[in-house]
């Protein structure tokens, strides 16, 4: 076929208007390549098909423009990145070093943070644990104390108790005539308790000293001091077959025989009436 | 070489065109393919309207041919780097692009169906009939042009450039040889050549 006779057919019409198979595009193009007859009709073809559609445009309303440029943001990142992409490759790693290294750093200062502020709350708890661990002792001391004194009152009420016990009143004499004193003696094992209900506080270089008549003689039954410090009750020495309790007031260890001007409480021992 | 292209890309991503200045299709090409969106701008102020013609006269309504007309513009600015300026004018790749995405547009609204059953003789009367069409009011210059053809070379036009349909299908449904068809689409076109000038 002539390239008259090519062009004739319409062909180019057809290529130009898009109607053609990709096999007879290429033919077309193959055609135009070869003669410039064919390559200028196509030109001149689709020069008319430009001023055709020039004709009859109809402007398009305004807000379509707006909505294509703000749609095509997202695309134009996507595509600068591509066509520059020689150069931003590396700008790119470049970038993710970067950013790597800062989040490095910020991950490294908050953990330094956290670090130091778990060290403060451990010391504080430390402390803490140390001070209850103190107040814990100082309750189990205080505890032994009052379990300790549980237990002497304990035994005391026991002794008390016992029918074998007998109770001896001491009253005051003119040294103190309003001192009194109180004798537990049990006459089963001997032992003696003395419970001072009011006596005169003795002197430093003094004390009082206890007695047990027996059989007419005093026998010393043990000392003693009344101060603020002082109650409840007073184990003395074993006294058997007493008759009568008084207390002296002699010099700080005592006497060998007590001082009869300074007695300050008798009291007999009651015997039981006889039936 | 590199080196220079993106020189010449930096450079070109500054200048701003001015209304009054035309640029070269080479120039535009070039632009369009960085990205340069005042390129866009460019083409679309220039060829917006031509497109928009062509669209609105195969869908038929306003609203979807605005859509088609985005759609085409988001088409080109994507796809600018599949055109090559040895295979045809940037404004034959453009139009041809819009009108695909117009007759794909109509086929799922099922128009064509309604198209199927008109007669020869019918349509060569719609080019007439068109006066009273809403759309005369814009392409009065188109149809009385169209109008001026041979009754044959009307229908081809009416079809191919109004309704949308390839030479193939004009060829099956018109039972027209293909040759035909493609004969007469060139002289529809060579006598168009004569009165649009």
């Amino acid at each position: 076929m002539s390239p008259e006779e090519y062009i004739a057919s319409g062909i180019l019409e057809a290529f130009v208007m898009d109607q053609l198979e990709e096999t007879e595009r290429a033919e077309v193009l193959q055609m135009a390549e070869k003669h410039p007859e064919i390559k200028a009709e196509i030109a001149a073809i689709e020069e008319d098909l430009m001023a055709f559609a020039q004709k009859g445009a109809i402007a398009p309303p305004a807000g379509v423009k707006e909505k294509i440029f703000h749609d095509i943001q997202p695309a134009t990142q996507k595509e600068e990145k591509s066509a520059e992409t020689p150069v931003r490759s590396m700008g790119n790693q470049q970038k993710f070093y970067q950013y790597f290294a800062v989040a490095a750093s910020i991950l490294a200062v908050i953990g330094l943070s956290l670090a130091v502020y778990f060290y403060q709350q451990y010391q504080s708890v430390n402390n803490r644990l140390a001070e209850a661990l103190s107040d814990q002792q100082q309750m189990a001391q205080q505890f032994n104390l009052t379990r300790q004194k549980n237990d002497a009152m304990e035994q005391q009420l026991a002794f008390l108790s016992k029918p074998s016990v007998k109770m001896v009143r001491m009253h005051g004499l003119n040294p103190a005539p309003n001192a009194l004193a109180t004798v537990f003696w049990d006459e089963n094992s001997d032992n003696v308790m003395l419970k001072v209900n009011q006596m005169p506080d003795n002197p430093e270089e003094k004390q009082y000293q206890l007695w047990a008549i027996v059989d007419g003689k005093p026998v010393d039954a043990g000392v003693f001091d009344v101060n603020d410090q002082s109650g409840g009750m007073l184990k003395m020495k074993n006294i058997k077959n007493a008759q009568a309790f008084a207390v002296t007031l002699e010099p700080k260890g005592g006497s060998k025989s007590p001082t009869m001007d300074q007695m300050y409480v008798m009291g007999k021992v009651q015997s039981p009436p006889t039936s | 070489m590199a080196a220079i292209f993106l020189f010449k890309l930096k450079s070109n991503r500054i200048k701003h065109i001015s209304p009054q200045v035309k640029i070269s299709e080479e120039e535009l090409i070039d632009r369009l393919k960085a990205q340069d969106t005042e390129a866009l701008n460019y083409l679309y102020d220039h060829y917006s309207a031509a497109l928009y013609g062509t669209i609105l006269r195969i869908v038929r309504t306003e609203e979807v041919a605005q859509e088609v007309l985005h759609d085409a513009f988001l088409r080109i600015w994507e796809k600018i780097n599949q055109y090559q300026s040895d295979k045809g004018r940037l404004f034959t790749w453009m139009v041809n692009l819009a009108r695909n995405l117009s007759i794909d547009k109509v086929r799922s609204k099922e128009i064509k169906n309604t198209r199927k059953t008109d007669k020869v003789e019918d349509n060569v009367g719609l080019i007439d009939r068109s006066k009273n069409d809403h759309m005369a009011v814009d392409g009065i210059g188109i149809r009385e042009v169209v109008a001026k053809l041979p009754k044959d070379l009307q229908l081809i036009i009416e079809l191919m450039y109004f309704q949308g349909y390839t030479q193939s299908e004009i060829s099956e449904e018109y039972e027209i040889p293909l040759g035909t068809v493609k004969t007469r689409t060139r002289s529809a076109m060579q006598a168009l050549r004569k009165l649009v000038q």
